[in-house]
């Protein structure tokens, strides 16, 4: 589904990835892995069009992403969580919710006399909402209050939820356990297996590695800017390597 | 019915008093300082929605104030066009202009940005100064028609107080509706964070274009109502002091307020015509003063201040009773 072939980044100065070619296959949890400053942001900020490709390219079935700018992958489903979740902290929830669906709801240009735009909403987004608001019925309670009174817990569903209210194909989440109580990051990750077996192609970075292969399908070591080892999550549990530079030594 | 009238009878008030206003027997003496503060108000709400909503500065609104003044006068003093199709003209070319102008300068950011618009300010006053084959020069032109439908000519300031405050309230309640449709969303999520709202889809680099055509199409409207009322432009009308009080208006009104427009021409335009008349050209420190005053202690706006004050004073008499 999402084919990246010999891609190389520049940011700033600094070649960040070398060469890199991975594919993520529809309907699998991918991650990759490595230690800081691998370039595993880099190269999810690259894919989603924020950061120039040097080399290479990136493409979703048969479309060519390279050149495109952030919001016209979204409309071909690509959504993209970056590191720290991007909320608008001063507006609602609905707003947030709603502003994640922007790209194809239309309400009127100009809404009408008054707040009527509330209450015109397409079906298809309002369906949307109410799959969010089931995975997630702490959101249903807070429609009201502004995102950035949220919990940290909260804000990473409302950021799952906004993306969610797109309808992509394939999501690309930059540490989404970044700050969470351990067992909120297990909430998480167990929501993720559920959305990919709704179907949803995940593309996933993690500072656990541990827990990321845990329920990845498969997955990437990257070291400093190379994916060095690539194999399906249970082998690269298993790996000796891996063992020792991520996962620590409990890991039998 | 009563309950209705409960709950919005604010909104009455206003428009009994709008009525009212402009007859003798109120304050009628002040209809000229009332136009202009409605004048100032179409422009200034172009002005909240660039600045307050998407974040952009303009240190140069004057330019399409004035470019706007300009075609009106031109092309129905000159050339004799019906002022009305005139003012339509103005509108399309100030929007078309600044649609080429905001594609260019719209890739700077911040201060950049806001030395642009200056830059572009600048210059539209000097053609203002040097074409003046057609402008008239630093004199400027007289004598420009008076607006009229029909055979009714609006010839006295009674009558265009309504002109000008139709148009007003038709601009606040189109840019109130932008503020809170899907649009409106968009555009407070650029406000936001420009990266976040790309990355759920927003065309940012469009939007901000857009908004920028809007406001000046706002600004021409407003400069085009302008001349016909005074039957008068000159290029100091326009100059960057212009563009300064601009943006006075829209700080002291609230950047993120549409209705907050209104109070901020208002309070300063009667500054200058009343208060400020003796300062004579020490008038920009007044409102250097006032931005800095402003910006340090409630940078949410005078307009949006108060508006909490009163909220928070009425919730505690309401406590006590």
């Amino acid at each position: 589904m999402l084919r990246v072939e010999n891609v190389t980044v520049v940011n700033g100065r600094v070649t960040a990835v070398r060469d890199a070619s991975f594919i993520v296959n529809e309907g699998e949890i991918v991650t990759l892995i490595g230690s800081n400053g691998a370039g595993k942001s880099t190269m999810l900020n690259a894919i989603a069009g924020y950061i120039p490709l040097q080399s290479g390219s990136v493409r979703l079935h048969d479309q060519q992403l390279s050149g495109l700018t952030p919001h016209q992958m979204v409309k071909l489903g690509l959504a993209y969580v970056p590191e720290g979740r991007q909320l608008f902290g001063p507006m609602t929830v609905m707003d947030n919710l709603l502003l994640g669906a922007y790209s194809w709801c239309s309400e009127k240009p100009f809404g009408t006399l008054g707040y009527v735009g509330w209450f015109v909403r397409q079906p298809s987004v309002q369906a949307n909402l109410e799959m969010v608001f089931h995975l997630f019925p702490v959101l249903k309670e807070r429609y009201k209050q502004q995102a950035g009174s949220l919990s940290g817990g909260e804000q990473q569903m409302l950021a799952i939820g906004q993306i969610l209210m797109s309808s992509p194909r394939i999501i690309l989440l930059d540490e989404p356990s970044l700050g969470l109580a351990p067992t909120l990051v297990k909430d998480i990750l167990k929501l993720l297996v559920k959305l990919r077996n709704d179907g949803i192609t995940i593309l996933l970075i993690e500072q656990d590695a541990k827990a990321a292969l845990k329920i990845a399908d498969r997955g990437y070591v990257m070291e400093r800017g190379r994916i060095t080892i690539e194999g399906t999550a249970r082998e690269l549990l298993g790996n000796d390597k891996v063992i020792q530079a991520y996962l620590g030594k409990s890991v039998g | 019915m009563l309950q209705w009238l409960k709950k919005r009878w604010i909104y009455l008030v206003a428009a009994i008093l709008l009525i009212i206003i402009p007859f003798d027997w109120f304050l009628g003496k002040y209809n000229t300082l009332l136009i202009f503060i409605g004048l100032n108000t179409m422009v200034t709400v172009g002005l909240c929605l660039l600045m307050g909503y998407t974040g952009q500065v303009s240190l140069g609104q004057a330019a399409y104030y004035g470019i706007g003044a300009y075609f009106s006068a031109i092309l129905s003093k000159t050339y004799g066009v019906d002022p009305w199709i005139a003012m339509l003209i103005a509108a399309i070319i100030t929007g078309t202009f600044a649609y080429s102008i905001g594609y260019l300068i719209f890739r700077l950011k911040g201060n950049y940005l806001a030395m642009a618009t200056l830059g572009i300010g600048i210059i539209v006053w000097i053609l203002f100064r040097q074409l003046s084959q057609f402008t008239g020069g630093p004199d400027g032109m007289s004598g420009i028609p008076y607006l009229s439908i029909g055979g009714f000519v609006f010839d006295t300031p009674f009558k265009r107080y309504y002109l000008v405050w139709f148009f007003t309230l038709a601009i606040l309640l189109i840019s109130q509706n932008i503020i809170r449709s899907r649009t409106g969303r968009a555009l407070r999520a650029i406000h936001g964070s420009e990266d976040a709202a790309e990355s759920i889809g927003i065309n940012v680099a469009q939007f901000k274009v857009k908004i920028f055509v809007l406001s000046a199409v706002f600004a021409s409207l407003a400069g085009s109502l302008f001349v016909h009322h005074l039957r008068f432009v000159s290029p100091q009308q326009f100059n960057f002091l212009a563009s300064v009080k601009l943006v006075v208006m829209a700080v002291i009104g609230g950047l993120a307020s549409i209705w907050g427009a209104i109070f901020g021409a208002a309070t300063t335009n009667i500054l200058s015509d009343e208060l400020l008349l003796n300062f004579g050209e020490l008038d920009i420190i007044v409102y250097g003063l006032i931005l800095m005053l402003v910006m340090i202690f409630m940078p949410q706006g005078l307009f949006v201040k108060l508006k909490e004050t009163i909220t928070i004073w009425r919730a505690r008499t309401a406590k006590k009773d």
